[in-house]
């Protein structure tokens, strides 16, 4: 655990806190804001196997979701992200995964699974506001039209090259998406830029 | 670019996805026997038909699983997925040859 005083965003060096807005200004197509310290953990095991489901569903209070791209829970709060076939994330709006980590490696006890926290690894940003899909559209070749994507659905895609776990959040729309921590400069300046034809609002987290 | 039809994802983007190679070559059982040209046979050669391939492909930057496909090196045509270990379905003779 790093000590508090020492932990700081990746993006602090932008000074981000000084410039942001409460919210999103009228006239702006998007609005950025940085998630940097958010819970990720990596859970995997077998979706198969009816003990591990219920171990897990039993420990969360939330139902594991089977299909990749799924997701159960609350947006602004404790969620279950189906990544792959046997893998899951665990992500919570919180800045402390070791509860939630020990409560997960209890519920598995000696089942072939694992728990691994990887909150460290990441860095979420969000990116809402009625132009969000057409920045996402510059530098993602996923389909996010809402007949094929929607709130509660997830993917791992590419932004602008970068590996990226994006989910949405509500019809605004509201995207988060989860780059590794050092790419969290590249994908902040690559959004800002993408998004200035549409007006971009920086928000305060 | 190729619309490739993950097996856990759905149809995404080629530049998600890594080539893994002609699908169903299996490592000699002993290789320690072989000459060098059977050998180099096995490291190097492949079949390259105008046609069906069978291959690989892993989604690199997706679900990180990999699978097979049948693929038409004419049409670019995906015909068939299916996973990993398995032989491949039935397909129908290419019409163009």
């Amino acid at each position: 655990m790093v000590e508090d005083f020492l932990r700081q965003s990746p993006l602090s060096h932008l000074a981000l806190a000084a410039s942001g807005r409460s919210q999103r200004a009228e006239e702006d197509g998007v609005a950025l804001a940085e998630r940097p310290y958010r819970t990720v953990i990596t859970l995997r095991g077998q979706a198969e196997d009816a003990v591990f489901v219920e171990a897990i569903q039993r420990a969360l209070g939330l139902g594991l979701p089977r299909k990749v791209g799924q997701v159960s829970g609350d947006p602004r709060g404790r969620e279950i992200l189906c990544l792959g076939p046997d893998e899951w994330w665990v992500t919570d709006a919180a800045d402390d995964a070791e509860p939630l980590v020990t409560s997960l490696t209890e519920a598995v006890g000696d089942l072939f699974a694992q728990v691994v926290d990887t909150s460290d690894n990441w860095f979420a940003l969000e990116l809402s506001g009625p132009r969000a899909r057409d920045v996402l559209a510059k530098a993602c070749p996923l389909d996010l039209h809402p007949r094929t994507f929607g709130p509660a659905r997830c993917a791992q895609s590419l932004l602008a090259k970068a590996p990226m776990t994006l989910q949405q959040l509500d019809d605004t729309p509201a995207f988060r998406l989860h780059v590794r921590r050092s790419f969290a400069d590249y994908a902040w300046r690559w959004l800002s830029d993408a998004g200035r034809e549409y007006g971009v609002s920086i928000l305060q987290s | 670019m190729l619309l490739i039809p993950c097996p856990h994802c759905g149809p995404r983007a080629e530049i998600e996805f890594s080539y893994g190679g002609e699908a169903h070559i299996a490592r000699p059982e002993e290789p320690d026997e072989l000459t060098d040209q059977e050998w180099s046979d096995y490291v190097f050669m492949r079949r390259n038909p105008k046609g069906v391939v069978l291959e690989r492909w892993v989604h690199a930057h997706g679900c990180r699983r990999w699978f097979n496909a049948a693929r038409d090196t004419v049409t670019y045509e995906i015909l068939a997925i299916y996973p990993m270990g398995q032989n491949p379905p039935e397909l129908p003779e290419p019409r163009y040859l």
